[in-house]
């Protein structure tokens, strides 16, 4: 049963993805992105981290995608505009040496990992915990991060909205 | 509260049986009730106009949605020429989705005793609810959005872009608002919001700002008047589904109307007690056991009702913002006021606690 | 795990002070005045120049404490501090007479560089991956605003797009690499990954395609080949200040997550990696010097130096020994100098245009003979022409790479590389000096030059030469830094 909700996710979550990469139409590439992060967010829930599945969903397709999807609305490409990828031997060679060190590794990691997934819990309180104690420092930078964003942010749509 | 829940491990068969009836129980009275939501709609508004509205079918047209309904499965399903059929064929779909999905984690009552288990009234007492109902109905907007894409014609891609940019937005009051409810809750999860209430005050005296908050952005994450810019008639038509006809517009339509009795349901969770009767506590409710549950199920609905009727009231009453004048909302008032509620309830728990 | 507050301020002290700077700024856009003679960007300009000069007056009084799994203050955590407030308070130096071309983002760029300033002292102090990641981000999104500074030309925009590409495939690397290095040790914590990669058995295929990413990611940082695509268009359409910041911070911030976690993390293992870091070097070092001889541009020619440059600073990395580690910190700051010089003569030549071709550069003895000094100075520096800081610093780390020749003939080919390289080098930067002498400008104005801007340029090239001269208090000073790594 785990087995088989593991492949359905999984390998929703990787044709989700190609389909991403394959469409002609942006918006159907978006879609296709919401579809792999909700794949993703059921493996999230397999793993039983619950609070990354939910947030997976909020923030990425929930917030993050609607705003993608928006731009590409107003931008309005038609599939017939865009160029087709061309494929270079070059970027064939880097793909390749990449999923070829890639499968080596994960073929590696296989036992180390499992023997690790059981202590993982997600509930909010325990992600909570971590967050505020052993990683204080980075989440006070991220806040940090953030103001830095969106003052930048306010700046630029300021000024192209003078120019 | 502890409750001693049945799980799969414990009878694999009564446990599959309580759910699945649990299920189709609260679905069909949810749905039920959206339908007769339209023709509540339809007669308040008629009542605050002076008009005495539908009262051909049935007595005193307790039937018009039934006639709704036939009205819409005989019409002929139109599929424009010029829009793009899948989408267009998915976004109703996607639209009435999300609602349907977040009814499994509301707390309809208190658990009900069955054959010596005790089953929760909730379809999926989930340790992040809110989190989950937000998730999910931050999904609902794709229906709106791709609807408004797939279309392919001015008004309802302008009714999808206004629909995007709003319900982001709103998104961020709604979840800003709720987030000192779980502060003082210490949980996310719906039921331990309700017995904290059940034996406390309603978070609607104790967080008033935030249920003012909550009420506004629900207001808007549902499209209802004075925010129902994404389908303003007299601006765009009808909005996003100005291509749509038959069963096809009826399913934005019960979407919407079951987005409504959510977020009526969701304030009815967290402000005001869920299934809570005044001057009853936990306590008493388990004394009174399966009446118990009856009685709470009972005041529960009648609160959704009650906001139901809120948002009909609403409706007929304010006029319709601007597009700017809902942004501005949004942003520059209540989200900075959400953000000092926070912070408000984070020092005055501190002090309480120190 | 409970973190101890004390500790805590202790080791990150000029972060929040940073942030509070930062936060004060924020406010002080807001409130000073916008009718009154100093505008709001004034006040900020002020505070900042204020507030940078204290934080960096303050970190003289930092003293090494015992840091935890969160962070550390070692004095390699302190040198590099120090360096990037210096970077940054030149960096303001040098927007001054920039600055009129962004107006309305003016009180913002301060801003900006003081959250930037931030990230990249907080990298000085990391111990753990998470902390790696986002302080990184933290350099690397602001980066980003401030390479697309000026959205009303396109060549920003085009800098600022492919920064943002880069990055986010950067980061990609970094975190996927990250995500194996978490699965095979069980931890983010530099000593507990040390401790997995030197416990005597050969690292798993998963830890060691781990650890590669994390290079990749960084790598993309330092601009090292085949990782450099973007330095030269981003470095050209950026706006100059934000130039110099890239190639000095930017890189420096590189430099020090590379030593942390070459020196640090691999450790003892880092000798089986020898033979990549120096074909990495080789490359970088090939394609940094060839890339820059047809150049037209200042800022594309200094784009294809700084590359030459990282060649230089992966040839110390694939020598790893704690020499070899002093030669960077000396490097570095000989960089930052020699940069900030030729930078501050690019935004003074250039003044109202917004590209900096060679011919801005013609004639320059005539129009400004201190100009033509400084700018002669900071590229003999660059070049590593005796003496000037840029020999010493060269020699540095071909000294230490010799050591490791002896023994090692891709490290023995490595430095013949080297050296052929800065010949090669001296041609091209001979060849920008000698526009400085022998071609005449098609503007002949007289160059005026504030007294601020003079007193930094002097700053720089006395740096510059006195370091040629008298080396020794620096190099103990980052040989102690070097030290706390091993």
């Amino acid at each position: 049963m785990e087995q088989l909700l593991f492949f359905l996710m999984a390998g929703g979550m990787v044709a989700a993805t190609l389909a991403t990469i394959f469409a002609r139409n942006p918006v159907y590439s978006a879609i296709f992105m919401i579809l792999s992060f909700a794949a993703t967010a059921g493996l999230f829930v397999m793993l039983d981290a619950y609070l990354i599945a939910v947030v997976e969903v909020l923030v990425y397709a929930g917030a993050i995608m609607v705003l993608f999807l928006f731009v590409i609305m107003l931008i309005n490409l038609r599939s017939d505009e865009l160029e087709g990828l061309k494929v270079n031997p070059l970027m064939v060679i880097a793909a390749g040496t990449f999923l070829g060190l890639m499968s080596k590794a994960v073929s590696d990691l296989g036992p180390a990992v499992q023997s690790r997934a059981n202590d993982l819990e997600g509930t909010p309180a325990l992600v909570a915990e971590t967050l505020f104690t052993e990683y204080a420092v980075p989440f006070e930078a991220v806040s940090l991060l953030l103001l830095a964003a969106i003052l930048g942010t306010v700046v630029l749509a300021r000024r192209s909205q003078d120019a | 509260m502890s409750l001693a829940v049945l799980t799969f491990a414990d009878d694999p068969i009564f446990y599959l049986a309580a759910n699945l009836a649990k299920i189709v129980v609260f679905t069909h009275i949810v749905l039920i009730l959206s339908a007769l939501s339209v023709l509540a709609e339809r007669k308040v508004s008629a009542w605050m106009q002076d008009r005495l509205g539908p009262n051909r079918v049935g007595p005193g047209g307790i039937l018009q949605p039934a006639a709704d309904a036939l009205k819409f499965f005989f019409k002929e399903d139109i599929v424009p020429g010029h829009v793009d059929k899948v989408l267009y064929i998915l976004a109703p779909a996607i639209a009435l989705m999300p609602a349907l999905i977040v009814l499994a984690v509301i707390p309809y009552g208190p658990p009900l005793t069955v054959l010596g288990e005790t089953i929760p009234m909730v379809i999926a007492d989930l340790d992040i609810g809110i989190l989950f109902v937000f998730a999910i109905s931050s999904l609902g907007v794709y229906g709106i959005v791709l609807a408004g894409w797939a279309s392919n014609s001015k008004y309802p891609m302008l009714g999808g872009v206004r629909a995007s940019a709003q319900m982001i937005s709103y998104e961020v009051m709604l979840g800003l608002s709720v987030v000192g409810i779980f502060m003082s809750t210490e949980s996310l999860r719906l039921t331990d919001v309700i017995t904290s209430q059940v034996d406390g005050t309603w978070f609607m005296f104790s967080q008033p700002i935030a249920f003012i908050i909550f009420v506004i952005a629900a207001f808007a994450e549902t499209n209802r008047l004075p925010f129902d810019l994404p389908e303003a008639e007299t601006e765009l038509v009808a909005g996003y589904h100005t291509e749509y006809s038959s069963m096809k517009f009826a399913m934005f339509f019960i979407g919407e109307y079951t987005a409504m009795f959510v977020f009526s349901a969701l304030v009815a969770v967290l402000f005001l007690g869920g299934w809570d009767i005044p001057f009853m506590s936990n306590a008493d409710f388990e004394a009174l056991g399966n009446w118990g549950t009856l009685l709470g199920f009972l005041s529960f609905f009648v609160k959704c009702l009650a906001f139901l009727f809120f948002y009909i009231w609403v409706r007929w009453t304010i006029p319709r913002f601007r597009f700017d004048q809902l942004m501005n909302l949004g942003w520059k008032v209540l989200m900075p006021i959400a953000l000092v509620n926070v912070v408000l309830t984070g020092v005055v728990l501190g002090w309480l606690g120190s | 795990m409970e973190i101890d507050t004390t500790q805590l301020f202790a080791v990150f002290g000029t972060e929040v002070k940073l942030a509070v700077l930062a936060l004060v700024l924020i406010l002080t856009d807001l409130f000073i005045g916008k009718g009154k003679l100093t505008g709001p960007a004034d006040a900020v300009r002020l505070v900042t120049f204020l507030g940078l000069g204290l934080v960096l007056a303050d970190s003289f009084t930092l003293v090494p404490v015992l840091g935890a799994d969160w962070g550390t203050l070692d004095s390699f955590a302190i040198y590099f501090k120090r360096f990037f407030l210096v970077t940054a308070l030149f960096i303001m130096g040098l927007s001054g007479p920039y600055e009129a071309r962004f107006p309305a983002g003016r009180a913002e760029f301060p801003i900006l560089i003081v959250f930037t300033t931030l990230g990249m002292c907080m990298l000085a102090s990391v111990n753990d991956f998470v902390t790696l990641f986002v302080g990184l981000e933290l350099v690397t999104i602001t980066l980003f605003l401030l390479a697309a500074f000026r959205p009303q030309l396109p060549r920003s925009i085009e800098a600022g797009i492919k920064f943002v590409i880069v990055g986010a495939l950067a980061a990609a690397f970094l975190v996927y690499g990250l995500a194996f290095v978490y699965g095979s040790t069980g931890s983010f914590g530099f000593a507990e990954v040390s401790a997995v990669v030197n416990n005597g058995e050969p690292m798993s295929g998963a830890l060691t395609f781990g650890l590669l990413m994390v290079l990749v990611g960084l790598s993309f940082k330092i601009g090292v080949v085949p990782f450099h695509v973007w330095v030269p268009d981003v470095y050209q359409g950026a706006p100059t200040p934000v130039t110099a910041f890239l190639s000095v911070g930017s890189k420096a911030a590189g430099v020090v997550l590379l030593m942390r976690v070459v020196y640090t993390v691999l450790g003892p293992a880092a000798s089986e990696w020898t033979t990549l870091l120096a074909g990495l070097a080789g490359l970088t070092l090939i394609m940094g010097n060839l890339g820059a001889i047809p150049q037209k541009d200042l800022k594309r020619f200094l784009g294809y130096s700084g590359i030459a440059h990282a060649g230089f600073l992966m040839m110390a990395f694939a020598t790893h020994t704690q020499d070899s580690a002093t030669a960077i910190l000396f490097y570095m700051t000989t960089y930052l100098f020699a940069n900030i010089a030729a930078f501050l003569v690019i935004v003074v030549v250039s003044r109202t245009a917004d590209d900096a071709g060679f011919d801005r550069i013609n004639g320059l003895r005539d129009r400004s003979p201190f100009l033509a000094i400084v700018f002669i100075i900071a590229m003999l520096s660059l070049a590593g022409v005796p003496p000037t800081a840029g020999f010493i610093a060269k020699f540095m780390i071909l000294r230490a790479a010799m050591e490791q020749a002896m023994h090692d003939p891709a490290m023995m080919a490595l430095v013949v590389l080297g050296l052929v390289m800065i010949v090669v080098g001296l041609y091209y930067y001979l060849c920008v000096i000698k526009r400085v002498f022998m071609r005449d400008a098609k503007d002949t104005s007289v160059l005026e030059i504030s007294g601020w801007t003079k007193g930094l340029l002097l700053l720089c090239v006395l740096v510059i030469v006195v370091l040629g001269c008298y080396q020794a208090p620096l190099v103990e000073l980052a040989g102690e830094g070097a030290s706390s790594l091993f």
